[in-house]
């Protein structure tokens, strides 16, 4: 039909254009009558070609209509039958393939292909102090709670493993750990970016740096994974160099601490003993005397000379006044030597006895100064004194030792960083383990898969 | 056509609900007996071996294992263990104790397996509630410390529990014995799983014994979320793996034998 209707219509058209002269143009038209024709075949074509569509046999069509045709008996028959088998059957396989058999061909495809090799560098070292305890090696402090050194040993563990050690590693040996891990040949899955917060950064660098402690010998091990051999080495090495510091810093510290208090103590006694000095001087510049029993003794010869005198004149004086009279002059120059002689002697008593009430002209006392006191005080104050200077020595010396003690006590607490397997260059990369790490898959896929199986399964058996 | 199937489906969705609500009624009505005592007994249980255990450590003059509060640290311990071994003890007896519903061919072992693991994990899930409660608002201060890690211990120790009483219920319908040698183990289990002790200052000889007890990680896990900075021997693939080869042993072990099963 369709063949026939083009012919019909391409010889209608030309009929319209024939107004033309030359040849050339009438050439022109036909061709351009020609593609105008086209264009309507074309057009007709799209439409007529829909039309008789429901009414052409197609096989899809022809089964409908084979259908249509037959009974509705058979329809009832075939009808549930037929999708029943169609689904079923391939669910279990897709599912199979979905859980199974595509994350097991993925992992192993990433493992073969994509995957970076990881270099794995084994480090071991301890915290050692200088009064190890033999029983830790026996184990023994384990089931009791662990010794001192085992806990400065978690302390480093324990930093390595806080995110304190990122930025401390920047600062102190000028690695930013973030660029090693962020390096554009390592996968997809382990690749970093180098501008992640050090916070969020923490728990990547777990998974990468492994830290184990052993309680029995005190001794951690640290594992470190990179892409390249270098970097593995290179971030042991940073870890360790600031681990270390760590343990100076804090060996220094309980250090300076001990040693610190000691000093005080000590420069408090010396000060007190500076100033315990300080009042005897004063005292004996004031008193203008060394010694106060030298004082007292020299007071004591002065009386007793005086004594002595004045028993003396009083003798010449008797015999004097027995042989001449009493108003004779030379009596009377005796007289008031005698008088002189007993004032001078009870103003030595007072001095000694310390009554205040000397007489007023001042020129017997021995400092040149009113307020000078009397020698019995002076005497207390001097033994006063003398004794808390006593003490004071004292002090100062158990000080001292205490101090010495206490450097030695310091000595001892001294925590060093003993690094005994130290970081050494892999040659070959032993990570990921690519087959173990399929296997794994396959056989936690497998499971899953045949729980969720057993589970629809079970489900499915209650359609009774 | 597809709407056959997958009302089947449905359907059969719906009847199992239907047979698991109600044999968890079923479970939790019996679960107490006729008394009150029941429950009471239930929350009593803990606090009697937490005091016992209290009592024989404030008699050894024992420091506390780890942190500041023996109680906490107990508690965490019996919590992790008890709940892990209460519900799967009780959910590996569903298939006896629901014998006679076993006889409707509707009701299938693995429900009422299902159906009394519900029941018992909700009821230690309250008592767990109350007793996490009653410490924090004791001690004046909040014990869980991670939430997160909390939620998923205890999602762990479910399926942990579970996949363990599902594999107990199926091996002791099999194989004669099997109950009470597993019950002789309880008490060993309880010693190996770190409930006195911290397992990581044990030396490493035992560590590597005890690690493969995967009731050691249930107490580890939940011990995790309770301190800040606690040290634990756990490794959750290893429970998760555990868990998981144990139920997918158990299910297919149930696939197989299930004529036996129903029938024993």
């Amino acid at each position: 039909m369709k063949e026939e209707k083009t012919p019909v219509e391409a010889e209608a058209q030309p009929h319209v254009a024939t107004g033309a002269s030359s040849l050339l143009d009438i050439a022109k038209q036909r061709v351009k009558q020609r593609a105008e024709d086209k264009k309507v075949v074309a057009l007709k074509r799209v439409p007529s070609r829909r039309a008789p569509d429901p009414d052409a046999n197609d096989e899809e069509d022809l089964g409908a209509r084979a259908r249509t045709k037959t009974d509705i008996v058979k329809k009832i028959m075939t009808l549930p039958e037929m999708p029943k088998r169609k689904r079923k059957l391939p669910w279990t396989q897709i599912s199979f393939g979905l859980v199974v058999v595509v994350p097991t061909i993925l992992t192993a495809l990433y493992f073969a292909f994509i995957a970076s090799p990881q270099y794995v560098v084994e480090t071991q070292f301890s915290v050692r102090g200088a009064n190890q305890s033999s029983l830790s090696g026996l184990g023994i402090p384990a089931l009791v709670g662990g010794g001192l050194q085992s806990g400065d040993s978690y302390i480093v563990a324990d930093y390595i493993h806080s995110a304190q050690i990122l930025p401390d590693i920047r600062e102190q040996t000028g690695v930013d750990i973030r660029t090693v891990y962020s390096r554009p040949n390592i996968d997809f899955l382990y690749r970093e970016n180098d501008t992640r917060s050090l916070d969020e950064f923490r728990d990547y660098w777990r998974d990468m740096v492994d830290v184990s402690f052993n309680s029995t010998t005190g001794n951690v091990t640290m594992r470190v994974f990179a892409f390249s051999p270098t970097d593995a080495t290179q971030v042991s090495q940073s870890i360790l160099s600031v681990s270390e510091h760590l343990v100076n810093t804090l060996s220094d510290k309980t250090r300076r601490q001990v040693v610190d208090v000691a000093n005080q103590q000590v420069a408090r006694s010396e000060e007190r003993l500076r100033n315990i000095r300080k009042q005897m001087t004063e005292l004996q510049i004031n008193e203008q005397a060394v010694d106060p029993a030298t004082v007292a003794t020299m007071e004591a010869t002065i009386i007793s000379s005086l004594e002595q005198e004045l028993a003396s004149l009083r003798t010449r004086y008797k015999a004097l006044v027995d042989s001449i009279s009493s108003d004779a002059p030379s009596a009377r120059v005796i007289e008031r030597k005698i008088s002189a002689l007993e004032a001078q002697l009870i103003e030595q008593r007072n001095r000694l006895t310390g009554d205040v009430d000397q007489p007023a002209d001042g020129k017997t006392t021995r400092s040149g100064t009113d307020t000078s006191s009397a020698l019995p005080q002076m005497i207390s104050r001097f033994s006063e004194l003398g004794v808390e200077q006593e003490f004071a020595v004292k002090a100062y010396t158990a000080s001292l030792a205490a101090l010495e003690a206490a450097m030695q006590e310091a000595q001892k607490q001294e925590r060093y960083f003993a690094v005994y397997v130290p970081p050494r260059e892999p040659e070959v990369a032993l990570y990921p383990f690519s087959l173990l790490n399929t296997g794994i898959v396959l056989l936690s896929s497998i499971s899953l898969w045949v729980i969720g199986y057993f589970v629809f399964r079970s489900v499915k058996d209650h359609a009774i | 056509m597809k709407v056959v199937t997958e009302k089947n489906f449905a359907y059969a969705l719906s009847e199992n609900m239907r047979i698991i609500a109600a044999l968890v009624v079923r479970s939790a009505v019996t679960r107490f007996g006729e008394s009150r005592m029941g429950f009471v007994w239930v929350l009593i249980e803990p606090v009697a071996y937490v005091s016992v255990y209290l009592l024989i450590h404030a008699w050894m003059r024992a420091g506390v294992p780890f942190g500041d509060s023996a109680l906490l640290f107990f508690l965490t311990g019996i919590f992790g263990f008890r709940m892990t071994r209460g519900i799967a003890r009780k959910t590996e007896r569903a298939i006896i104790s629901n014998q006679p519903m076993l006889t409707y061919p509707l009701v299938r072992p693995l429900d009422t397996i299902i159906a009394t693991f519900l029941t018992e994990s909700t009821i230690w899930l309250i008592i767990c509630w109350l007793f996490m409660g009653g410490l924090s608002l004791m001690m004046d201060r909040s014990v869980i410390v991670y939430p997160a890690d909390f939620a998923e211990g205890l999602l762990a120790i479910l399926y942990f529990a579970l996949s363990f009483a599902t594999f107990n219920a199926m091996f002791s319908a099999l194989v004669p014995r099997y109950d009470t040698f597993m019950n002789m183990l309880s008490m060993p289990l309880m010693l190996a799983s770190g409930v006195f002790f911290v397992p990581t200052q044990l030396p490493p000889e035992f560590q590597a014994i005890l690690w493969w007890n995967p009731f050691l990680h249930c107490v580890e896990w939940f011990r995790t979320s309770t301190y800040l900075d606690y040290n634990a021997l756990l490794s959750k693939q290893y429970l998760l793996g555990v868990s998981t080869g144990l139920l997918v042993i158990a299910l297919s072990v149930e696939r197989i034998f299930r004529r036996k099963i129903v029938a024993s």
